[in-house]
């Protein structure tokens, strides 16, 4: 029976049964029937019963939040510990609720993309990420949602990078790895270095981060390197390199699985820590860098020529306004934007691919068109604010708070009317395409389905989306007032409500209707502007040239690299020290030899010296000099001798 | 009391490597693992046996050996030497079963890697400064031959640079044991009867000058362990022996004899240094931030599997070095786990490049003008990939692997004393991800190239001997609490003295 006690681990065991499906798939999906749909599909069930049961006990101990910890190194509340937890709260049971059931809407559609070769790599993907997004939404250390975070790169990785054997996507699978890498490492460092200042790193907790003096600069390091790491996880500029490519992979799956999911397994850091980041001041900086960074990309993706390509880039402009919203107006504007924006787009995607530019006489082709084109007007009007979708939440707390600063609203709504500007452009783009569609009609009914997560009332209780004021249009309690508490009930206060309204009516529909005079015709008249300034344009669209730039920085770091190897490996141990050593070992042998000869010389010589007195004595003795002189002392001596012996 | 385990683990090696002159081919084979196999059950049951939380060398085992220099064989295990021997009982039995089909002279070479193994196990266990040095000088010998032997063209050339380098090392390190020894009354070499500070104060006098013997011992020992660990910018001969080695040899080296060679220098520092490495902490965390960059950097101009793994055995050295200069309870006891988290990562790349080169005629993954060689081999053969995958994933420090763990540690450990090169480090870091992903791209992604197209999969056996290095990866990096237990109460310890 689970308990209160008992539910974290448990929907933990539920995630870990996701994965442990994905994982069966990856290695035996060819053998399986179905290449494992039926297994993934088990597993996201699974997902959804744990948090069912939960959600039960949820509501019975009155939105309670559970937790389970435990030190994992060192012992929790120890300095440096690096601990793990599960985290039961509203908003993180609401987020595994909805990614199961997007990847389950993206497996009934899978009509679309069962044509894949190799179907059980994206299936593997699908399911290993939602596995990850689903644990970093109930992690409540850090730690334990980086390992959500590397699981959605490597379903991303794999689903990507499925067609292994194509150049591009391989290339594009890498690419992938590498900057989520890139975002992963700073996000982790980042947690390194906070963990030196604080025992115990949660998410849940209430404490500030302002604290001594001696902590100060650590803890300030850390929360700029996490939140980097995780901005960079969203994909912004300046990471666009990507997003500009193309690609040979199904459209919807490298939105879902490149940008989507591994951006959710990101946020629940950004909106569980928004307080600490506040309380330090990180985050209205980073506010401004998401700023320029979603302007950037907006204007990126005006000057695309390709469909696919602005879709994941308006994506990314609305991911970076989603952490703008984050750092100026809070965690529920942030999250309306933010859920609703990555709805929009996987809809736009999916309907997009399902039109058909061949001619086609079949009237079901047709009219399902019709269907197709209307999910991606309603898709475009999610992502973009439209009255009745929950993005309208997000964009009418922003306007409203920055009203007191004439300048910063100013350019909120510049960057909110290009953002609406891209996303109709798209929008009309599409529409006014002449095209059929082929598509069975479960895939059009889940961009329907995705339509209907993102609207208002599910999330807000109101019909509009919170969008008049006193919510006379409120069918139901707001899921946000579970999450974020009494913030809800002040806004409907404000009193610069009413201008707000206007404003945001205002500048959504200039935006409307300036992309549908722009892009809405025969001619593009982004296109036409491009024209004039092609350079210019060129290095817009291309990302600003961020690849060419990266590309030459590592250029660099490679001829740094092999004149070190030249230097150390080529000369030092190649010659240098070999020549030295011969050299030193030649001239010493040289010198021992030249002492050698000279000591031998000087030893000769003293040899002769003390050898040639007595040669020279025999030598006249033999020659006869001397021997008269022997004679005449040998005699005497004699002599001598015998005249003493008495003889 | 006596316990007999560690001199079995010396035992059965040697006993194994013996035997290899006498017995057959078919049959050595199996001799020499079996051998491998009996040492590395040993120190398994060593490990498990001994009590967490205890801070005292374990397991010991004492005789005199030249009573008049006071040489005892003096072996015991503790926190600071238990996961060298978990790292030497993995990686031995795998390299032997990775030259299973050694052609030339099979024999000869499983003997030399039991030697090799027994007088790492020596090293490690060994508690007298001279037994330690005899086991130390004694595994260059192995390597030598194994290199000069078995390698590449260019063979003789890189073995003899690679033990002039070693015996310079041995004799800087061989002096510094003399200074110790008559430093000290009475005389000795027992690191029991050293530590604690002893040398603390002591001076000697050459050439008329009063030398401390802490500092001078210190530099004498670590330049000499630079020469046998690489680090930068001596280890031309290490990158040599890279590329001319054969790769299970070269993985000996890099993944046995290097993090060997680490925590030699760890117990010098640690036990018979304190005073020393109190002021020294700060040059062996730039020596580490040094090796960490510029082997990334050299690492990214590499076009081979092997130099590339010389390279990233480098900076991981590096990573080494900063946790051991942190003087922090979090860093130094990272830097023990990264030991062997390195031994094993490296032991995986190497394995796995091996057969990469094995298959298609050498480990070149890029020409001079960046264009791929091979590609494509994840559609040929998925269970290498996946192992590539893993080693790669943990040698960034992805979580669920056992890099995360040292990595976390270290860097924890490293930014609250040097805050500025744990960022650097995180360059670093950066770095290995752009390499190692744009190998793992070049090799195993995209269109199959002409030498992938026939490249088969891991075959049982070699699946049997990789299956080891990618479990133990995945457990130290899953479940790392029991061993972190063992060594923290030894890093406590040590450090206090320091302090």
């Amino acid at each position: 029976m689970i308990n209160q006690q008992g539910s974290p681990t448990f929907l933990l065991l539920c995630i870990f049964i996701a994965l442990a499906c994905s994982l069966i798939v990856s290695s035996l999906g060819k053998r399986l029937p179905g290449r494992g749909t039926w297994l993934i599909w088990t597993g996201i069930i699974t997902l959804l019963v744990g948090v069912g049961l939960d959600s039960g006990l949820f509501l019975k101990d009155q939105f309670e939040t559970h937790v389970w910890t435990s030190g994992w190194i060192w012992s929790k509340g120890e300095l440096g510990a690096i601990t793990v937890g599960m985290l039961q709260d509203p908003i993180g049971l609401a987020m595994v609720t909805l990614v199961a059931v997007v990847s389950g809407t993206v497996l009934l559609s899978q009509s679309a993309f069962f044509k894949e070769v190799y179907l059980e790599r994206i299936l593997t993907g699908l399911g290993i990420s939602t596995a990850g997004v689903a644990l970093a939404w109930t992690s409540l250390t850090p730690w334990m949602a980086f390992v959500g975070q590397v699981l959605t790169i490597l379903g991303g990785f794999i689903s990507i990078g499925s067609r292994w054997d194509s150049g591009i996507d391989a290339k594009l699978a890498a690419q992938f790895v590498m900057q989520r890498s890139l975002g992963f490492l700073l996000a982790f460092l980042g947690t390194c270095v906070l963990a030196t200042s604080r025992p115990v790193l949660v998410l849940n907790s209430e404490q500030l981060w302002v604290t001594q003096m001696d902590v100060i600069h650590s803890t300030w390091v850390g929360a700029v390197l996490l939140v980097l790491g995780l901005f960079v996880q969203l994909q912004p500029f300046p990471f666009l390199g990507l997003l500009v490519s193309k690609s040979e992979g199904y459209l919807p799956l490298r939105i879902l699985m490149g940008q989507v999911l591994p951006a959710w397994a990101s946020f629940p850091l950004l909106i569980r820590l928004e307080p600490q980041f506040q309380s330090l001041g990180v985050f209205p900086y980073f506010g401004w860098v998401a700023f320029i960074s979603s302007i950037l990309t907006v204007f990126s993706g005006l000057f695309q020529k390709d469909w696919d390509l602005m879709i994941g880039i308006w994506l990314s402009a609305g991911y970076s306004l989603s952490v703008v919203l984050l750092a100026f107006t809070g965690p529920l504007a942030a999250m309306a934007l933010f859920i609703g924006v990555s709805l929009a787009a996987i809809s736009i995607a999916g309907s997009a691919t399902a039109l058909d530019s061949q001619a086609s006489n079949v009237v079901s082709h047709k009219k399902k068109a019709i269907w197709v084109k209307v999910a991606v007007f309603l898709g475009a009007a999610s992502g973009t604010g439209m009255a009745g979708f929950v993005t309208a939440t997000g964009f009418i707390r922003w306007i409203t708070q920055a009203l007191a600063l004439p300048i910063m609203t100013a350019l909120f709504l510049f960057s909110f009317s290009l953002f609406t500007l891209l996303g109709w452009r798209l929008a009309w783009k599409l529409i006014y395409r002449r095209s059929t569609s082929r598509a069975s009609w479960v895939s059009i009914l889940a961009s329907f389905i995705f339509i209907f997560s993102g609207l208002g009332g599910v999330w807000t209780g109101t019909a509009t989306g919170d969008l008049v004021q006193g919510s006379p249009d409120r069918f139901m309690k707001s899921l946000f007032d579970h999450f974020f508490g009494a913030t809800h009930a002040e806004f409907l206060q404000s009193e610069n409500y009413f201008s707000a309204s206007g404003l945001y009516w205002g500048v959504l529909i200039f935006s409307v209707l300036l992309a549908y005079w722009s892009s809405g015709g025969k001619e593009d008249r982004w296109l036409r502007l491009a024209s004039f300034f092609p350079k210019t344009t060129q290095f817009v669209a291309g990302g600003y040239g961020v690849d060419l730039a990266t590309a030459r920085f590592m250029e660099f770091i490679e001829w740094l690299g092999k004149a070190a190897e030249k230097l150390v490996d080529g000369k030092i141990w190649a010659d240098w020290i070999p020549r030295s050593l011969s050299f030193g070992i030649q001239a010493m042998s040289e010198a021992t030899h030249a002492v050698d000869l000279k000591v031998s010389v000087f030893l000769g010589s003293a040899l002769k010296k003390i050898v040639d007195l007595p040669a020279k004595l025999l030598q006249l003795n033999q020659t006869g000099d001397l021997r008269w002189y022997l004679f005449f002392a040998l005699s005497s001596g004699f002599a001598l001798l015998a005249h003493y012996l008495k003889l | 009391m006596n316990h007999h385990l560690i001199s079995l683990t010396l035992i059965f090696p040697l006993l194994g490597a013996l035997l290899q002159t006498v017995v057959q081919t078919p049959r050595s084979r199996w001799i020499a693992l079996a051998a491998s196999l009996a040492a590395s059950i040993c120190a398994m049951i060593l490990i498990a046996s001994m009590q967490a939380q205890n801070a005292d060398l374990q397991m010991t085992e004492s005789f005199p050996w030249v009573g008049s220099y006071a040489i005892t064989y003096d072996m015991a295990v503790d926190g600071l030497n238990a996961l060298l021997i978990v790292l030497i009982g993995i990686l031995f039995p795998v390299l032997i079963a990775s030259e299973w089909d050694q052609k030339v002279g099979v024999r000869g070479m499983q003997g030399l890697f039991l030697l090799l193994q027994a007088s790492l196990f020596g090293a490690v266990c060994a508690q007298d400064l001279f037994l330690q040095f005899f086991f130390w000088g004694l595994s260059a010998l192995p390597l030598y031959f194994l290199v000069g032997i078995w390698g590449g063209e260019q063979r003789e050339k890189a073995a003899f640079k690679a033990m002039v380098a070693g015996s310079l090392g041995d004799a800087l390190i061989f002096s510094a044991l003399i200074v110790i020894y008559y430093s000290v009354d009475p005389h000795s070499f027992s690191l029991r009867e050293l530590a604690g500070g002893k040398l603390i104060g002591k001076e000697f006098n050459f050439l008329g000058l009063e030398l401390p013997v802490s500092g001078v011992a210190f530099v004498l020992m670590s330049a000499g362990l630079s020469l046998r660990a690489p680090i930068w910018p001596l280890h031309g001969w290490f990158t040599e022996v890279s590329q001319e080695a054969p790769s299970s040899v070269f993985v000996a080296l890099c993944a046995g004899v290097v993090p060997v060679a680490l925590y030699l220098f760890v117990r010098y520092c640690y036990v018979l240094f304190p005073e020393t490495l109190n002021s020294a902490s700060k040059w062996i965390v730039g020596v580490g931030i040094l090796n960490l960059l510029m082997g990334g950097i050299c690492a990214v101009a590499q076009k081979g599997l092997r130099r590339l793994l010389a390279f990233i055995c480098l900076s991981e050295v590096g990573l080494v070095l900063m946790g051991i200069g942190s003087l922090n309870p979090v860093g130094v006891v990272g830097a023990i786990y990264q030991q062997l988290i390195l031994g094993l990562g490296l032991a995986g790349f190497g394995l796995f490049s091996g057969i990469i080169a094995e298959r298609t005629g050498n480990a070149w993954f890029m020409n001079e003008g960046r264009e791929r060689v091979l590609g494509g081999i994840v559609t040929r053969a998925p269970v290498v990939s996946v192992v590539a995958g893993l080693v790669v994933a943990s040698l960034l420090g992805f979580p669920g692997l056992g890099g995360f763990v040292g990595h976390a540690l270290i860097i924890i450990g490293s930014y609250s004393i040097h805050p500025l090169t744990v960022l650097i480090s995180g360059g670093a870091l950066l770095l290995a991800s752009y390499y190692l992903f744009t190998m793992y791209r070049f090799i195993f992604l995209g269109e199959v190239s002409q030498k992938s197209e026939s490249f088969q999969d891991l075959t049982l056996r070699e699946r049997a001997y990789m299956f080891p290095v990618v479990l133990s990866l995945l457990f130290f990096g899953l479940y790392p609490k029991p061993l972190i237990e063992l060594i923290r109460p030894t890093v406590l310890t040590v450090l206090s003295t320091v302090k």
